[in-house]
């Protein structure tokens, strides 16, 4: 049935509670029931309020972390840049001291050359040195051989061998010490 | 008798709706959004630590930022001139020679440049007495031209009086500095 604007008497919702009557053995339970109502409302509400803060919280928290992890992506970004261009830096002076690594290499070895030795043949690169030469006799070579790895390059590990040229009337030797550890 | 059955009835019934409608107070207000407060309130300090924990490390920043412009100013003043690296080590070569007295007798290419490679192996003979030839051998690779020395071989002179040795040198001649990123780049990476 529905509700006659022009003719249907207005609505007493109010005076019709009013108008209610309960027994009075129900008056204890309905007590507690409207009180648990009226418990209840301010509850949800104050609930309400405290998620809404509690959310508005958490968005602040989002953004502060959306901001702050984008910021750390570009600073990743710094970082690789500098690996790699912190990279390319020590290969340049890698390769512009190359020079003076084998220069000094090339003049210890030089250096070291002991008496009644000389020299035929003296090379280097970064992984090592090779040092020909000739000696009056076996003596003197292994001397040479004995001062290098004892005294000037103690902190190689040369390897050393001889050879006696049967056309040289003079009896000198021919030797080779060679390191795979630059002197 | 059946009026205070009634009535018992009618209490019991009235004390369940009330116990009924706290349980629904309870669960469906007051636990749902005491859950919903703890799992925000949790989401939001994690959050807040994470942030807190990202802008820590993002303090160091500026001097991130400034170690790199170093290393890069650090690179192109390495980097020397690019271009013409052969005219560049022709000039260096010339240098050496007139200021430490040895005689460049050879600076010949070790085959063809693969195109694109960016780098050239050459061999560079000298002569000069032993202790301009190292010093030779040791500013080489410092100055204009891009230049790797690998390996060298020092022989005396047999018939020389001047106490002169020979020298050759080779070596890596870089025209670009793409050369050396992508050897870098082609490294392996625990050599990195």
């Amino acid at each position: 049935m529905r509700f006659d604007f022009l003719h249907d008497p207005p609505p007493d919702f109010v005076a019709r509670f009013l108008e209610m009557r309960l027994a009075k053995h129900l008056y204890a339970p309905a007590m507690v029931i409207g009180t648990l109502v009226l418990l209840f409302a301010p509850i949800w509400g104050l609930e309400t309020l405290r998620l809404r803060w509690a959310r508005s919280t958490e968005m602040a928290a989002r953004e502060r972390f959306d901001a702050s992890r984008a910021a750390l992506s570009a600073l990743r970004l710094q970082w690789q840049q500098l690996d790699e261009l912190t990279a390319r830096d020590r290969r340049l002076r890698e390769i512009r001291l190359s020079g003076s690594a084998i220069a000094e290499a090339l003049a210890r070895v030089g250096n070291a050359l002991p008496n009644r030795t000389w020299a035929t043949s003296l090379s280097a690169d970064s992984s090592g040195f090779s040092f020909k030469g000739r000696a009056a006799d076996l003596k003197s070579a292994s001397e040479a051989f004995a001062d290098l790895i004892r005294d000037r390059l103690p902190r190689t590990d040369p390897s050393f061998r001889f050879s006696r040229d049967a056309n040289d009337a003079t009896g000198a030797l021919a030797f080779e010490i060679r390191s795979e550890t630059s002197p | 008798m059946t009026d205070g059955t009634t009535t018992i009835t009618q209490t019991r019934l009235a004390w369940a709706a009330a116990v009924a409608v706290a349980a629904a107070g309870y669960f469906s207000i007051l636990a749902p959004a005491e859950r919903q407060l703890e799992r925000t309130a949790a989401h939001a300090h994690e959050l807040y630590d994470v942030a807190e924990r990202n802008e820590r490390s993002l303090r160091g920043s500026a001097a991130l930022a400034a170690a790199r412009d170093r290393v890069a100013r650090d690179i192109a003043h390495l980097s020397g001139r690019q271009g013409s690296a052969t005219l560049e080590a022709l000039r260096l070569l010339d240098d050496e020679a007139s200021r430490l007295h040895v005689t460049i007798g050879e600076l010949s290419p070790n085959g063809l440049v693969a195109p694109g490679s960016g780098s050239q192996n050459v061999t560079i003979a000298l002569r000069g007495s032993y202790r301009n030839v190292i010093l030779t051998i040791a500013d080489m690779s410092q100055h204009g031209a891009l230049l790797e020395i690998g390996d060298v071989t020092l022989a005396p002179i047999a018939d020389s009086d001047d106490r002169e040795i020979d020298a050759t040198v080779h070596a890596t001649m870089y025209y670009q500095l793409g050369a050396i990123i992508k050897e870098h780049e082609s490294a392996p990476i625990d050599a990195r």
